[in-house]
């Protein structure tokens, strides 16, 4: 098991595309660390950096102590799972698991009795014996995760391994993948888009943007308390309204951040209360499901507000209400 | 609408009237009593695949063919595997410059090819006749290996390699081990392509051989403009036999409609 320590990590394709900048992250020992961002935002370069499979150019990645920065993918003995499960087409399930193993200084036997555990462990011992192509996609990345954890990797990679599954293999796939993280205690970085993916499985999360990390702490404090517009609007935050709009509003709040910023959720905001704070023409309502939301042109420009209330309809004139509690301050990103 | 299908379909059928018909008429006149190639035959014999094979010129001919067809065809594919893997897989700069070069002897007439091959090697460097009709046959074959090759490694998704040098293979060893074993079929096409193409050719061989050097298409030529017996039929109908037999095994084992 490993701690690992990212240090100055830059990197660019090309002359002038810089992917990452003086990007520096400590992963603790054990822990599911979760990079969360937007496509194009470095962390999959982030992600192949560290795995061996992308020369490194700027910075250095220290694992358990020692400097891995030199030492060629195939001897850094990390465990990876691909978007594309990557199962060797030729070879059956057991093959599969096992090829990572032969590499390895063990017995016919033990390399047999380890891979019936590991698909044991997987919930695979009964397809065994089929090829890749016989599978479905959650069982193939299933098969994946297996052969990742058959070498006993120092640390766990997923480079966004649940976006190619339905919805509902998607939630039963991330849970198996929690649970297995949890019994072996692997330290494991976890790559995805998507925040609700990773909030349900990450001890720490780390959201980036242009090669940079913008907020790295609990899913809970990224939720509650975003940093950044950016991190705001990737974690669900749809409204923004200026500090100095609040000020003239006499309103109360900390001040002690030096941003321009203030944001709220959509489910925070009321429609139609007596102490209205800002008055708006309804543009568009969508039934969601859970609730309704309406788009809402103000003199703050368009807010979104999720709401049970069902009886405004599109052209309506309305007031919006919120409580300043529910305001949180951004920082101004660069 | 149903006139264009009557107007492709008489055309279609003129094609394979003209492909069929004058194939036919070999193997019927190979079986023929007569002397001289004709048609319609009186009688029938198998005299002319017996003097086939009292001919030492179509017996070392056909041997020759095989060998130099088999070493062409491996050699290309010794060459072409790992430009095509290099081609494929590694950042290379002017990649498409050197694709077309692989291709390019597919696009030069043979006949130049194998004129400027014996000018240059065996007149010029005075190389033996044997290397100079390999190093051209060599030629003949790569285009074919290249073309095959890359829709086969396009097909392959980098990541499996990749997932094996994570699990603790180093490259030399994931190609053999992960690479290989998933582009066999387009390796096993690529040469029968190759084996047919060599074993067949003419203008490239035309330049290139001799009296220590007999190739059987070669041996054809020389002997019809001697002799116009069925003994040409016969051994046009082993040709024949031969090449379909290794197009119906890449047809039924590899799929070779999907690959060209």
């Amino acid at each position: 098991m490993a701690q690992i320590k990212i240090n100055n990590l830059s990197h660019s394709y090309q002359k002038n595309k810089q992917i990452l900048k003086d990007l520096s992250l400590d992963i603790h020992d054990g822990e599911l660390l979760s990079i969360l961002g937007p496509s194009g935002c470095g962390k999959t370069t982030m992600l192949r950096l560290i795995s061996g499979l992308l020369p490194m150019q700027e910075g250095s990645i220290i694992v358990a102590g020692g400097d891995i920065s030199k030492v060629p993918v195939y001897k850094r003995n990390f465990g990876m799972v691909f978007q594309s499960y990557a199962l060797f087409p030729h070879m059956t399930i057991f093959q599969n698991v096992a090829f990572g193993l032969k590499r390895k200084k063990l017995s016919k036997s033990e390399i047999f009795e380890k891979t019936l555990s590991i698909l044991k462990t997987t919930g695979l011992l009964d397809l065994k014996d089929r090829m890749p192509n016989e599978l479905s996609g959650g069982q193939q990345q299933r098969v994946s995760l297996a052969r990742a954890l058959a070498i006993n990797p120092d640390v766990l990679l997923l480079d966004e391994p649940l976006s190619n599954l339905d919805a509902k293999l998607r939630i039963e796939m991330r849970e198996e993948i929690s649970r297995l993280q949890k019994k072996m205690k692997m330290t494991t970085i976890f790559v995805t888009h998507d925040q609700e993916e990773c909030f349900a499985i990450s001890d720490r999360v780390a959201v980036m943007n242009h090669g940079k990390i913008e907020q790295l702490d609990t899913p809970q404090n990224i939720f509650r308390h975003p940093k950044t517009k950016f991190v705001a609007a990737f974690v669900g935050y749809e409204n923004f309204v200026p500090k100095q709009w609040a000020k003239e509003h006499n309103w109360r709040y900390n001040d002690i951040i030096s941003g321009s910023q203030l944001t709220i959720r959509p489910e925070k905001i009321e429609l139609g209360s007596n102490e209205n704070i800002l008055n708006g023409k309804v543009l568009v309502k969508n039934f969601l499901g859970n609730n309704y939301q309406y788009i809402v042109e103000t003199e703050l420009g368009r807010m979104k507000v999720d709401t049970q209330q069902e009886n405004y309809e599109i052209n309506d004139d309305i007031g919006l209400s919120f409580s300043e509690k529910s305001l949180i301050e951004l920082e101004d990103g660069d | 609408m149903k006139s264009k299908i009557r107007f492709s379909s008489i055309v279609g059928f003129i094609v394979l009237l003209l492909l069929i018909l004058p194939l036919a008429m070999v193997v019927v006149t190979s079986f023929g009593t007569e002397a001289t190639i004709s048609f319609p035959i009186k009688g029938f014999t198998f005299e002319w695949y017996h003097n086939l094979f009292q001919q030492p010129d179509f017996v070392d001919g056909m041997k020759m063919s095989f060998i130099v067809a088999i070493i062409a065809s491996c050699l290309a594919l010794l060459v072409g595997i790992p430009a095509v893997y290099a081609l494929t897989r590694f950042q290379i700069h002017r990649r498409n410059w050197f694709q077309n070069i692989f291709l390019s002897p597919a696009l030069i007439p043979e006949i130049v090819i194998g004129f400027a091959l014996y000018q240059t090697l065996v007149i010029s460097f005075g190389l033996p006749l044997f290397i100079s009709l390999l190093i051209g046959h060599f030629l003949l074959c790569l285009p074919y290996v290249i073309r095959l090759l890359t829709a086969g490694m396009l097909d392959l998704d980098k990541s499996i390699e990749e997932a094996a040098w994570m699990v603790g293979y180093n490259k030399v060893i994931t190609f053999f081990k992960i690479v290989i074993p998933n582009i066999k079929q387009s390796i096993m096409a690529a040469f029968i392509l190759s084996f047919i193409n060599s074993f067949n050719n003419i203008p490239i061989t035309l330049f290139m051989n001799g009296p220590s050097l007999n190739m059987l298409p070669t041996s054809i030529l020389n002997y019809l403009e001697n002799n116009y017996d069925p003994t040409v039929s016969a051994v046009s109908v082993i040709l024949m036999i031969i090449t379909a037999a290794l197009m119906m095994i890449a047809e039924k084992y590899l799929g070779l409609n999907k690959l060209v």
